[in-house]
């Protein structure tokens, strides 16, 4: 017998899980909580809406109103999903582009083969498509050219990461040159033709996002917030005591970085703790805090065009407030909804969300209006993620 | 550095986690290292891995009752990996067959022999051997685990364990 465990041992070798199964586990149940909680009334209620919605605009002359409720038509959604149900989140799924109108079309990968492709992040010009592929003990991230028709090239250049299990996904520097995503828990840096270097010293980060000017990225790691200059290397501690369940906590306008902060709680709190999205001037240090409410957390922080801000919570709306005025936060989309990724005009947004016959995405105007429907509802939507 | 994360369920449905973590912190590695040893890749363990834990968070209350959480959450993680490979139709084997050769090093070599040969293992005589000589279950909690008599472990491990050594040119 013990020979035989001897073997086994040899063939588990030096392997250890990552350091973030915890946090995997309290998301995918603080997750499915909100889902079973809000999920098939609340988008049962949607449907209708829109059912009337659509009934009405069939009365119409067919014109387009002044005020159109339509999201913006530029741009492709590119898209990750599966095409089997999927317990898992590594269930292979492809990329798919879509817009307003269109159906959803397949761009990268194959139905039914074992590789996994996710985490599309366009670049800022719109030219370049970047994904993670993942298969077989293998993570890479793949840079490939985006045709104004939605196609997508041959790849350019493919670099082996160790992309973390919570936030895996890249982000391309304002300037399209470059991307930075967390690689075995430091911040690479991935040219667009194929270098990597690590930035810093900084580790165990779970949360980063690139500055305006490109020449800095706030980082989250552990409940700390730094921000590491790009050329040097070198970070400054800008916050702490920030928790946070989710990625996206950071967000960048100008010189102020916006931070969604749950309250300094113990690891096991209602959804109703207090929470805020704290703004700091990176040039002056000036901080304050805009009080959300009893949201529990606030993630997916997005500044939008005119100083407002959108943000998601621990049930699901997506939100919009402002962080000058003295107004609550007001549903922008009642949950729940998932990921809010703006639009390259920064007039709508496009989100996940559940309702009875599996997941869907979903474009709405930041100012209202009632949600477009961009796919057909499907379990293979579970764990998509987008960008537009 | 685990983050300081957390709020665990919601002022309507509150989870009682007292003592998961800890749970977690004894079981997650061995239970993502035996799911390796089945499934040969580390992605796809540490999803399972994941999911199972979920699934055992959910149900604290009642798993840490239990007179073995670590069959209970092993059994989790089986049920989630056939579930999910009946789905994709896909035969173990083809799992080991597709994935390519990862690592380097003075261990990769081992570790690909290794796999190669747990891989060759029929999956019932591969659980069989990963709960008794990788999770120190014993027989009578394999058997609960994986729903047999304790004779039929015993003998599916007997031969697994010949068939191992065989394959990796040991005596039988």
């Amino acid at each position: 017998m013990s020979d035989t465990r001897e073997l086994l041992r040899r063939g588990v070798g030096d392997y250890e899980p990552g350091p973030d199964g915890y946090e995997g586990v309290l998301r995918r149940l603080n997750r499915r909580q909100r889902n079973k909680r809000v999920g098939a009334l609340i988008v049962a209620t949607a449907i209708v809406a829109m059912s009337v919605a659509a009934l009405l605009a069939a009365f119409r002359s067919g014109t387009v109103p002044a005020d159109r409720t339509s999201p913006a038509s530029d741009g492709w959604i590119v898209f990750s999903a599966g095409d089997v149900p999927s317990t898992t989140r590594s269930t292979p799924r492809d990329l798919y582009v879509v817009r307003e109108g269109s159906t959803p079309r397949l761009v990268v990968g194959a139905s039914g083969d074992r590789i996994d492709q996710s985490c599309p992040a366009i670049s800022p010009d719109g030219t370049r498509l970047a994904y993670l592929t993942q298969g077989g003990g293998h993570a890479a991230i793949t840079i490939a050219p985006l045709s104004t028709s939605g196609d997508v090239g041959e790849p350019e250049a493919t670099v082996d990461i160790r992309p973390s299990s919570l936030n895996p996904c890249a982000r391309w520097s304002p300037d399209g040159q470059r991307l930075a995503m967390i690689d075995g828990g430091n911040v690479a840096i991935v040219d667009a033709d194929g270098r990597v270097s690590t930035l810093g010293d900084v580790a165990d980060i779970s949360d980063l996002a690139w500055a305006p000017d490109g020449a800095r990225i706030a980082v989250r790691h552990a409940s700390t917030v730094s921000v590491i200059d790009v050329a040097s290397g070198r970070s400054d501690t800008i916050l702490q005591g920030v928790y946070g369940a989710d990625v996206g906590q950071l967000a960048w306008s100008g010189n102020r970085l916006a931070i969604g902060a749950s309250d300094r709680a113990p690891r096991v709190e209602p959804s109703t703790a207090p929470a805020s999205i704290r703004i700091v001037d990176i040039g002056t240090g000036t901080e304050r805090d805009v009080d959300v409410g009893p949201h529990g957390w606030v993630d997916n922080v997005t500044w939008l065009p005119d100083g407002r801000i959108v943000f998601t919570d621990a049930s699901g709306p997506i939100y919009v407030v402002d962080p000058e005025g003295d107004i609550a936060p007001t549903p922008l989309v009642d949950g729940p909804a998932w990921q809010p990724v703006l639009s390259p005009d920064g007039r709508s947004i496009v989100y996940g969300t559940l309702g009875p016959e599996g997941y869907a995405l979903f474009a709405v105007q930041v100012d209202g209006g009632a949600p477009v429907q961009l796919t057909a509802w499907s379990s293979g939507l579970e764990y998509a993620d987008f960008d537009w | 550095m685990r983050q300081n994360i957390l709020r665990v369920g919601t002022a309507a449905a509150p989870v009682e986690v007292g003592g998961f973590e800890s749970f977690f912190e004894a079981e997650y590695q061995r239970l993502c290292q035996a799911l390796y040893l089945l499934v040969g890749d580390r992605f796809e363990a540490e999803e399972v891995a994941q999911e199972a834990m979920t699934r055992v968070l959910e149900r604290w209350d009642r798993v840490r009752t239990m007179d073995s959480p670590t069959g209970y959450v092993f059994r989790t993680a089986l049920n989630i990996h056939r579930n999910r490979l009946r789905r994709l139709a896909v035969r173990t084997r083809r799992v080991f067959a597709e994935a390519p050769v990862a690592d380097h090093g003075p261990l990769a070599d081992d570790r690909e022999d290794v796999r190669r040969a747990m891989a060759m293992l029929p999956g019932s005589q591969r659980e069989t051997l990963v709960l008794i000589d990788w999770l120190d279950l014993d027989t009578e909690e394999a058997a609960q685990v994986l729903n047999l008599t304790p004779n039929a472990v015993r003998v599916r491990l007997h031969r697994a364990r010949s068939a191992l050594r065989e394959s990796l040119g040991g005596p039988r």
